[in-house]
């Protein structure tokens, strides 16, 4: 039988061929010694360019150890003595290789990572504080920008604040125009006043030298009668003495009237003195001055005197101390809002200020001023609007000329 | 019986021995000191746990856990040297587990971190217009 006929030699040349073929595939399949110390020379590298030589030195040293054991080991394993041990020996030495070499790698691979997290660690660091500093810039710029806001609330404040002021500036402009037309009705009346006297002082004067041409032509007459009517000298002497009563009578009318003119003087002085003083309305009256002081240039909503209110008191205190045989009378206004026993209490207490103040700080005399209020009782203006209100709410300094 | 064949027989004789006896001498006892790698594994890994390695360090968390089923079984043979390797390797891995998994949580931090980075880089832009 030839041999290749055989079909045991067959079967058995089958079976070799399946080995030589297999075999190398099994090795593939499975990590061989060499496979193993290659990757821990690798993991080795990697861990040394991570830095373990400075941060995980031990872990390193521990890998090269564990490698230069499995480097020894394969070298015994694939000397001359050991090719002729069985196969089971040289699988076992090929594991002890393999252990050796997993072990190098674990070390190393743990060598790798303690380094980079040495890194990491730096690097963690190094953001966290960044982040620490811009989360402080950014608190810094948020409180900036609170700040600015802070500002422009305060700014529409301001402008709030500025147009309420030319509000009152224009109400004040107000009143000025008004005082000061009520002023120049004043002095067209003292005119017409002054007018009206001198008229009566010419008509005077006219009457005067009318009676003294009057008296010389009688006199003159009655000398040139006497001679002629000598009977009637003592008729006519009586006549003379009456006339010249008369005449007495018209100087006593003459020095009356004089009087009179001096007071209307004294009054046209002491409006133009009263109207001069800074927001005050004055008015004459019948022998007396009226100062009207409006109560928003006085008072604070408190009923506290203001800057303003205790500058114009300065100003009537000079006015009072320049004719100091005149009495004053100080009376306070409310509008009609309110309860009329608030309003009345509220303008008691207003006109007691005013007298106070004027007495304190000006060295008015107490005895020359009282204080009275009436309330809402004498509007001067309509409480159905906020001007006319603003006019109500007021304090009148009445002074009484010549009353000592 | 020819020379050969005799020679051939006894050299069959004298291999079965030697395998038989390296089975005996791989078949000797677990000492206390293995048992001490075996213990330092298991607290090993359990340290790695501690650090959340099943999170960011999985596959060698498995790779400990093998070597530590491999270690109980070599135990049950007995091969104590099995055994040994088996603990050591998986000591070895519990031990890069809980190192790679303290990478890995610093590594998450620090993306987070570069994150919250730019949104306060973003918000200070944001700020400033």
């Amino acid at each position: 039988m030839d041999k290749y006929t055989d079909p045991s030699r067959k079967m058995l040349a089958i079976l070799l061929w399946g080995l030589i073929i297999l075999l190398p595939l099994t090795v593939l399949a499975e990590e061989t010694p060499v496979m193993v110390i290659e990757a821990a020379k690798s993991a080795i590298e990697q861990a040394r360019k991570a830095g373990a030589e400075q941060h995980a030195m031990d872990d390193l040293s521990a890998a090269k150890s564990w490698l230069s054991l499995a480097d020894k080991t394969y070298e015994a394993a694939n000397s001359i003595m050991a090719r002729v041990s069985t196969a089971k020996m040289k699988r076992a030495r090929e594991e002890e290789v393999i252990y050796l070499a997993t072990m190098a790698k674990a070390k190393a691979l743990t060598a790798e990572a303690k380094a980079k997290k040495q890194t990491t660690a730096v690097k963690l660091k190094e953001t966290q504080k960044d982040l620490a500093d811009y989360q402080s810039a950014i608190a810094v710029m948020r409180e900036k920008l609170q700040e600015a806001e802070g500002a422009k609330e305060i700014q529409a404040k301001a402008e709030a604040e500025r147009k309420h002021l030319e509000e009152s500036q224009r109400m004040a402009d107000e009143i000025e125009a008004r005082k000061r037309k009520e002023l120049e009705e004043v002095q067209r009346k003292t005119a017409e006043l002054e007018s009206l006297k001198q008229r009566e002082v010419r008509e005077g004067r006219l009457k005067e030298e009318k009676l003294i041409a009057e008296r010389e032509r009688e006199t003159t007459q009655a000398k040139l009668m006497e001679a002629q009517v000598g009977a009637q000298r003592t008729k006519e002497a009586q006549e003379i003495r009456a006339k010249e009563e008369k005449f007495a009578v018209e100087k006593e009318k003459m020095a009356v009237m004089e009087a009179k003119l001096q007071a209307l003087e004294q009054e046209k002085a002491m409006l133009i003195a009263a109207g001069k003083i800074p927001k005050v309305t004055a008015k004459a009256g019948d022998k007396k001055i009226i100062m009207t002081i409006l109560t928003i240039d006085l008072f604070t909503s408190a009923s506290d005197l203001t800057l303003t209110g205790k500058k114009i008191l300065d100003g009537v205190g000079d006015f009072l101390k320049t004719y100091p045989d005149s009495k004053v009378l100080t009376r306070g206004h409310t509008d009609s809002r309110g309860k009329t026993e608030a309003n009345q209490t509220q303008s008691e207490k207003q006109a007691q200020k005013v007298r106070e103040y004027i007495v304190a700080y000006q060295n008015v005399s107490p005895g020359r001023v009282t204080a009275e209020g009436v309330g809402s009782a004498q509007p001067i203006a309509t409480n159905a609007s906020e001007t006319g209100r603003a006019l109500n709410r007021r304090v009148e300094m009445i002074v009484l000329i010549g009353e000592p | 019986m020819s020379a050969k064949s005799f020679f051939l027989r006894i050299s069959l004789f004298l291999l079965i021995l030697v395998v038989v006896f390296s089975d005996v001498a791989r078949a000797e006892n677990i000492t206390p000191t293995q048992e001490q790698e075996f213990t330092d594994a298991k607290g090993a890994l359990e340290a790695a746990r501690k650090v959340q390695a099943e999170k960011f360090a999985p596959s060698y968390v498995k790779q400990a856990l093998d070597f530590l089923n491999t270690a109980s079984s070599a135990r049950s043979i007995p091969d104590a040297e099995g055994f040994g390797r088996a603990s050591r390797l998986a000591r070895a891995y519990a031990e890069l587990a809980k190192a790679s998994a303290e990478l890995n949580a610093d590594v998450e931090i620090l993306a987070t971190t570069q994150e919250a980075l730019l949104k306060a880089k973003a918000e200070i832009e944001s700020l400033k217009k």
